[in-house]
């Protein structure tokens, strides 16, 4: 019975979770660890501190379950919810807006991907170290940039998912990806890190 | 993981979370899209107002006034209600940014689209009395409002130039008339060649504006009489009703028997009764002119058994555009026209 449900389509889910909250779980135990890592890679938080924000960002996605529109993929609604959570979380602590260290993976093959388009190489290897300087470079940008890279290039989001987690026109989630990448290239030139990679 | 996802849903239950209702996503929607529609619907009011007033700016008149051209534009400019219509459109933007889709949309489509959605429906409204009404009543009610409009006020009380605005006081006769203008002075106008532009009569207590020449001391000639406001619609301000409010008025079907003069004339209702009908003050409307056998509809005041005080009159059909008869049944009469 289990298995019958953990391959059943979301907005299916989101319908029997309305009728009996046990089936939720199945909803959670799906996006537990894809929110859990957005909360870790838009933020400093520690892992608990995440884990307490994730458990705040399922409530809210269960108490609005009936507001939850069909026409959107659950998994933008999901995100949309979680990225509101964040900013109000962290607005309160002011380390949303400013510059923060994001949380990772230096081995993240997510950030291979993002400095090989970035820059419009064929091919990069990223060491250790500058992996670090990368991750610092990312952090330095301003949150509204940091938000699309992260969504883009380590949650996998194409445009318009994207645009409905932001609440964004799709051109305006384009514009926002190519500033955010010139900023990042133009704070890597700053660092000389384009010379590493 | 699957610890932790127990662990939120074991929270949920422990804190008895319940999902909302789904009434208060739907009351949610649908206040969200009745602002919309209600900035749009205002949008539309002050741009159908701003429609009304560039289309009676008198723009031909540039000439008369000592004005550079920019002065000219700022003085017709309904600067007023344009910022209305910003005001509301960005309300309206606004509202439709929050609504379930709006988002996906590009700023300007959205701005552009919520513009001419207002000056559609201005344009709708325009067609109606609406905007006349609403003009009145801010000129009567915003002192602010007012005091903008004094300004075009000084810009007619210009006989020098040519300009005079004012109340018809009396019809002397079909040459002259008694005009008291805004700042209360008297003045004789000259109305013998006048065009009386729009739908407009020499009907004694309406509003005008003049272009001509002034003739002396108290004398102007009047080569042309505007309405003050819109196309004259209004006759005085003892019936500031639209001429299209028929039922405080008594109405007479029948047709013209005699025209007597340009001030009376005999009709025979439908039961073949004769009347003597008073048309000094009359409004024709259409294209209708007072033509011998014409069948018409008189509205205005019974004054007595046979005299009827006619305010307006219309074709019993159409527009009274009428033909004439050939001649073989016709003869020499000259009023000689199609039913």
């Amino acid at each position: 019975m289990g298995d019958s449900y953990e391959n059943m389509p979301d907005e299916l889910l989101v319908r029997l979770s309305l009728e009996n909250p046990d089936r939720f779980y199945y909803l959670i135990k799906r996006y537990e660890p894809r929110l859990l890592r957005y909360i870790r890679r838009s933020t400093d938080a520690g892992r608990e501190e995440a884990e307490d924000l994730l458990q705040e960002i399922f409530i809210k996605i269960y108490r609005n379950l009936n507001g939850f529109n069909q026409k959107l993929k659950f998994s933008s609604w999901a995100y949309r919810i979680a990225r509101n959570e964040i900013i109000n979380q962290f607005h309160k602590k002011k380390a949303y807006v400013s510059k923060i260290g994001l949380n990772i993976n230096d081995n993240d093959s997510n950030l291979t991907d993002f400095v090989t388009d970035a820059f419009d190489l064929q091919d990069s290897y990223i060491s250790r170290e500058n992996a670090e300087k990368v991750k610092g470079a990312l952090a330095e940008l301003p949150a509204k940039y940091r938000d699309v890279l992260v969504l883009r290039y380590f949650e996998d989001k194409n445009y318009n998912e994207i645009s409905d987690i932001l609440r964004k026109p799709p051109g305006t989630v384009a514009t926002l990806i190519n500033r955010a990448k010139s900023g990042f290239k133009k704070i890597a030139r700053r660092h000389q890190l384009e010379s590493l990679i | 993981m699957t610890d932790l996802s127990k662990n939120i849903l074991a929270q949920i239950k422990e804190d008895n979370v319940r999902p909302y209702s789904k009434w208060r996503f739907i009351f949610k929607r649908s206040v969200i899209w009745t602002l919309f529609l209600l900035s749009v619907l205002s949008g539309s009011f002050a741009s159908a107002v701003t429609m009304f007033q560039l289309r009676y700016a008198d723009w031909d008149l540039y000439h008369h006034l000592n004005h550079s051209l920019t002065e000219f534009i700022f003085l017709v400019i309904p600067f007023f209600w344009l910022v209305f219509i910003l005001g509301f459109t960005g309300f309206a933007y606004y509202y439709f940014r929050h609504t379930q889709q709006g988002y996906r949309y590009r700023t300007f489509w959205v701005i552009a689209g919520s513009i001419v959605l207002s000056f559609t429906g201005g344009g709708l409204l325009c067609a109606t009395a609406f905007p006349e009404r609403l003009e009145s009543l801010f000129q009567k009610n915003v002192s602010f409002y007012r005091n903008m409009h004094e300004h075009k006020m000084n810009v007619w009380m210009s006989p020098g130039n040519g300009l005079l605005a004012g109340e018809i006081g009396e019809i002397i006769s079909a040459q002259e008339m008694r005009l008291k203008d805004l700042k209360g002075r008297l003045w004789t106008v000259m109305i013998g060649d006048t065009i009386w532009r729009g739908q407009l009569k020499p009907v004694k207590n309406i509003k005008i504006k003049l272009i001509g020449r002034m003739q002396g001391e108290g004398r102007f000639r009047a080569d042309e009489i505007r309405p003050w406001h819109g196309h004259g619609r209004r006759r005085g301000k003892h019936d500031c009703k639209f001429s299209g409010q028929e039922n405080e008025k008594e109405l007479l079907v029948g047709e013209i028997h005699k025209i007597i003069s340009d001030k009376e004339l005999r009709l025979k209702d439908l039961q073949g009764q004769i009347w003597t009908i008073d048309i000094a003050a009359t409004l024709w409307r259409g294209r209708l002119k007072p033509v011998k056998n014409l069948k018409i509809r008189v509205f205005g005041n019974k004054e007595s058994a046979s005299r009827f005080v006619a305010s307006e009159i219309r074709p019993q059909h159409g527009h009274g555009r009428r033909h004439r008869l050939p001649d073989s049944e016709c003869g020499n009469k000259p009023d000689c026209l199609t039913d």
